[in-house]
């Protein structure tokens, strides 16, 4: 089921947990809303992946619940009510064990994928 | 309203998970709402217009309940909430549709009543370990009788058995509380044991001790261990029950323990509830008169062995056998000759309440499993056309909450929960009808002393979780396909109306409709030959007994147990009618040698009868019944030719003439081929010599005439060995029930006698014909469950067809059908089907009754006075007829009442 909607997420299939990971790289730099987070994700990867809200906001709930982030409301830069939210301690030491992580798959793919 | 909504009762206010989750439904609004603002602003940004910005934000985001609901999936708690959100829709759907969930769960439930009834019955019998032993697994007994002598060298045998012991069981035991209350002793069924029977079983002491080699001794004060049900029950769980006397057979005797609760000794199917050791005087137990413990040849114990780890049974077995070889090398004896291919001990195991071969278990358990599988297989798809109708007739509603949003999966679970709950039901219903019936077989049971069989049969938790486990399969079972090919459906189309456009599963002469029509034969076959059953049954049990019960009485008595050594018993005995008739108040008085009213006489032995001209002799099965003098006086039946016993038959011995004298009925005189009278044959090794021809028995079951039987002399030799079940005395007085009349006499004539199992013979012929009822009673029900669900199945198949027809019925009527065309055009498949299926059917039943009658002349004779008359006859099929034809009509009733434009508009 959830990998099903992670293949939704992105215009090549999201491998699990790396919506995960990028929500929480991107609120390293700051505490951010939702709509900001799909945003900076789109921008990031140059308008290839657009996230669906049905894939976001489960994975902000979850990692809510899982303590790596937390949330405030507070009035945005337009004067709206908006969630925000931040990276917590566990979350950045989560987010160094999923980077590293992923170094290491990328490499590995990549040997396997072009042998020298 | 559906579960997507934010609807909630007001009494979940309750919880705190409910303002938990307003503030967290609150705030994902917020949070959303915020996103969809922000994504227009953003395009706002970037050029369009406000118009199209606002739309193409809300146009990227898709279905918001869908976002909403698989955020909330994230949050921990939404799965429980949800589970009861589904399974309180599921219930209000199902309470929306009373007579479908109605039909469900009756089927289930007479499913699933069956599955957890033989499951409890397996269950009880053989799978419960038994009550109070450690480590029941490793016990094993053996089979066969042996000499307690054999048992004492068996313990030589070290190496397979860790400890044995040795006991003789069920033996009766008249307990009394209080020295010389013969009123209120009491016959209590009991273990005559080895003193090492408790620590074999690892059975531990409730209250005080168990017997030890040092306290008790031969010659030593009778002691006694109780069961914690007679202690609570007749000593008020008296704490201070340890050292109190009690009088077994009138000796008076120490209680030193009370075992642990739920102990009713080894093979508590029939249970015992009193442990005498077997160190005690014979005037305590009667079995050990003419020392039992010394003699070799006197095969009375069972053995029970612990088995040593790592030994199994046949080791066990093998070691014992070559021991009993030796044994009777030994001691001089042969075994007879069919016995001689068996192991001389052979063993079984004592894990359990029934004693059962090992290799049963598995059997057991598959047997269990297929037979499960088969009945609730046949339920479902019973079912199967029904549930498809409703499930066809809900693709509008289901396609509506698909497109608005909800998951497939959620939906799928939605309409599983319902089916889980229909099934639920279903299996409260049946685990609820199988302790009902327990209970009452229990009372049945222990009220009468026809059966002496009491295993403790009430339900426990281990079939109530078979039963709910096997509800939840066939729910699943039930639910699934239908769910799944609901929500497979095309959308587009299902809301448009296309019904039944991709619904899998309607094809006229499909599978479904042969399987109504096997259905329907063998509901038809069953009805009929359960009517001709019935009504044969009846006919036979309303038949004459052949003499007046009016004043009868049947008792036991048992002077051995009243404290008379065997030859004062016997004295005693020989001497009962004429005391108690001396004594006044009863009529005439005869001696039995069990009781001839407790069971049916079977011809269960062989005689060879001579042929009327000297001829070769005929071999015939017969019936054997051992009377006293004066037995057919005290009956009141009359001898239609020579004369019954006398006291000189009484007083002889066995060896003492060349034939003895036999009184044959009528129905055994048929068997000669002339005139009986003084004809001599042979019943088995006897010779005996027709002395006198009476007209007398009871037919059994299924039986137009008694069976033939033959009725020997009881001589007073019978009386000198004990009998468990004591001398059975029948009794003839003036009034209608005789029953004080004859414990008057008997106290007259003897003070220390006690009578027991004091019945009238109107009372003991209702407990024998209890069990014609009881047959009946089944029949009866078997036929009409059969009935039942074949009419749920038909109306399942109506339904579904009605529903797949409305276009066709709704261009007919707009036609100018008229409803009782459209009725019948519904109703003709079921018609057809019906028809069909009820002609197999009595073909088959008159098939099978001609069959039944070739084989057995008897039961050929019930059945045909079960078909003896037309209004018999047509009962069956006409009962069977009208439940199918408003099985038919329930479900037709609703197209005919269809509106041909609402039919017509759906495409």
């Amino acid at each position: 089921m959830r990998s099903k909607r992670a293949n939704r997420a992105g215009a090549i299939g999201l491998l699990q947990g790396t919506l995960d990971m990028m929500i929480l790289r991107t609120l390293e730099r700051g505490p951010q809303h939702g709509h900001g987070i799909g945003v900076a994700i789109r921008a990031g990867s140059e308008e290839f992946l657009h996230i669906e809200r049905g894939s976001l906001y489960p994975a902000l709930h979850r990692l809510e619940g899982q303590g790596w982030i937390d949330a405030e409301w507070r009035m945005s830069e337009h004067n709206q009510r908006a969630k925000y939210y931040r990276l917590t301690r566990a979350g950045r030491k989560q987010l160094v064990l999923e980077a590293s992580r992923w170094d290491r798959m990328v490499k590995a793919i990549a040997r396997v994928m072009r042998p020298v | 309203m559906g579960p997507d909504g934010e609807s909630h009762r007001p009494r979940d206010a309750a919880c705190l998970m409910f303002f938990r989750r307003r503030r967290a439904e609150r705030d994902l609004d917020d949070e959303i709402r915020f996103d969809v603002a922000e994504e227009s602003r953003r395009l706002l940004a970037g050029g369009e217009t406000p118009d199209a910005a606002s739309a193409s934000a809300r146009r990227s985001f898709g279905s918001v309940i869908r976002i909403k609901e698989q955020t909330r999936e994230a949050w921990g708690w939404a799965g429980a909430e949800r589970l009861v959100q589904d399974l309180r829709f599921a219930i209000r759907t199902v309470r929306a549709s009373p007579g479908f969930s109605l039909a469900v769960v009756l089927t289930l439930a007479v499913g699933l009543g069956l599955c957890s009834f033989l499951f409890n019955t397996l269950d009880a019998l053989l799978l419960r370990p038994l009550p109070g032993a450690r480590e029941p697994a490793q016990l094993v007994a053996t089979q066969n009788p042996v000499a307690f002598a054999y048992f004492e060298r068996y313990r030589g045998v070290d190496d397979v058995a860790t400890a044995a012991a040795a006991y003789i069981g069920p033996v009766p035991f008249n307990v009394a509380l209080a020295n010389g209350d013969v009123a209120a002793s009491e016959r209590i069924a009991g273990h005559l044991v080895s003193l090492e029977y408790f620590s074999t079983l690892g059975t531990r002491p409730l209250l005080g001790r168990f017997f030890d080699r040092d306290r008790e001794r031969r010659g030593g004060p009778p002691t006694a261990v109780i069961s914690e049900h007679i202690w609570r029950t007749r000593l008020a769980a008296d704490a201070d029950a340890i050292g109190r006397e009690i009088w077994i057979n009138r000796q008076p005797t120490t209680i030193i323990g009370v075992a642990e609760r739920d102990f009713q000794g080894l093979f508590p199917m029939t249970p015992a509830d009193i442990f005498v050791p077997v160190t005690v005087d014979p005037a305590v137990a009667p079995e050990l008169a003419g020392g039992s413990l010394e003699n070799p040849a006197s095969r009375l114990f069972r053995v029970v062995l612990r088995l040593a780890p790592g030994i199994d049974i046949k080791a066990a077995e093998a070691a014992l056998d070559a021991r009993t070889r030796q044994l009777d090398d030994i001691y001089g004896y042969r075994p007879p000759d069919h016995e001689n291919v068996l192991p001389r001990a052979r063993l079984i195991s004592a894990a359990t309440v029934a004693p059962y071969p090992p290799q049963l278990r598995s059997l057991v358990v598959v047997f269990f499993s297929a037979m499960t599988t088969l009945i609730l297989t046949f339920a479902c798809a019973n079912l199967a056309g029904l549930v498809l109708a409703r499930a066809s007739a809900r693709r509008h509603e289901v396609a509506l909450r698909l497109a608005l949003g909800v998951g497939r999966a959620r939906m799928v679970r939605q309409l599983l929960a319902e089916s889980v709950v229909l099934a639920v039901a279903g299996g409260a219903g049946g685990f609820a009808a199988t302790y009902g019936f327990v209970g009452l077989l229990t009372r049945v049971v222990a009220a009468s002393p026809l059966f002496r069989l009491a295993v403790r049969l009430t339900p426990d938790w281990r079939v109530a979780a078979v039963t709910v486990l096997a509800a939840l399969a066939a729910g699943v079972a039930l639910g699934l396909m239908p769910a799944l090919a609901v929500t497979r459906s095309n959308l587009i189309g299902s809301l448009k109306g296309h019904s039944g456009a991709s619904l899998a599963g309607y094809r006229r002469f499909g599978l479904r409709n042969l399987f109504m029509v096997y259905q329907l034969t063998a509901a038809m076959a069953l009805v009929v030959i359960m009517g001709f059953m019935l009504f044969g049954i009846q006919s036979g049990a309303s038949r004459d007994a052949g003499f007046a019960a009016d004043g009868l009485a049947v008792l036991s008595i048992d002077p051995v147990r009243d404290g008379y050594s065997v030859d004062e018993a016997a004295g005693i005995l020989a001497s009962l009618p004429d005391r108690l008739v001396e004594a006044g108040g009863v009529e005439a008085v005869a001696l039995m040698d069990s009781r001839p009213f407790q069971q049916f006489a079977l011809p269960d032995t062989t005689a060879s009868i001579p042929g009327s001209d000297g001829s070769a002799e005929t071999v015939q099965r017969v019936a054997v019944q051992t009377v006293g003098p004066g037995f057919f006086a005290t009956l009141g039946v009359p001898l239609q030719r020579g004369a019954e016993f006398s006291r000189q038959d009484f007083h002889s011995t066995p060896d003492s003439r060349a034939a003895i004298p036999a009184v044959i009925n009528d129905t055994a005189a048929a068997l000669f081929g002339g005139d009986p009278l003084g004809k001599i044959f042979r019943l088995e090794e006897k010779v005996v010599q027709v002395a006198g021809i009476v007209k007398y028995g009871l037919p059994p079951p299924f039986r137009v005439a008694a069976s033939p039987t033959v009725f020997l002399p009881l001589m007073v030799h019978d009386l000198r060995r004990p009998r468990p079940q004591g001398i059975p005395v029948l009794v003839r007085t003036r009034e209608h029930d005789g029953i004080d009349q004859a414990r008057q006499a008997l106290h007259r004539s003897d003070a220390n006698l006690t009578m027991f199992d004091a019945r009238t013979l109107h009372d003991q012929l209702d407990d024998l014909y209890m069990v014609v009822r009881y047959t009946q009673a089944v029949y009866g029900i078997v036929g009409l469950f059969a009935l039942v669900l074949a009419s749920i199945g038909l109306a399942g198949v109506t339904a579904h067809a009605a529903i797949h027809r409305r276009k066709e019925i709704g261009i007919r009527m707009a036609l100018g059908a008229r409803t009782v065309q459209v009725l019948g055009l519904v109703m003709r498949e079921g018609t057809i089907m019906t028809a069909v299926g009820a002609c197999i059917g009595l073909a088959f039943a008159f098939g099978l009754a001609r069959v039944l009658m070739a084989i057995d002349s008897q039961l050929g004779q019930t059945i045909l006075l079960g078909t003896g008359s037309p209004v018999k006859l047509l009962a069956g099929p006409a009962v069977l007829f009208a439940v199918a034809a408003l099985a038919c009509y329930l479900p037709a009733r609703r197209s005919a009442h269809l509106n041909p434009v609402l039919a017509l508009r759906e495409d």
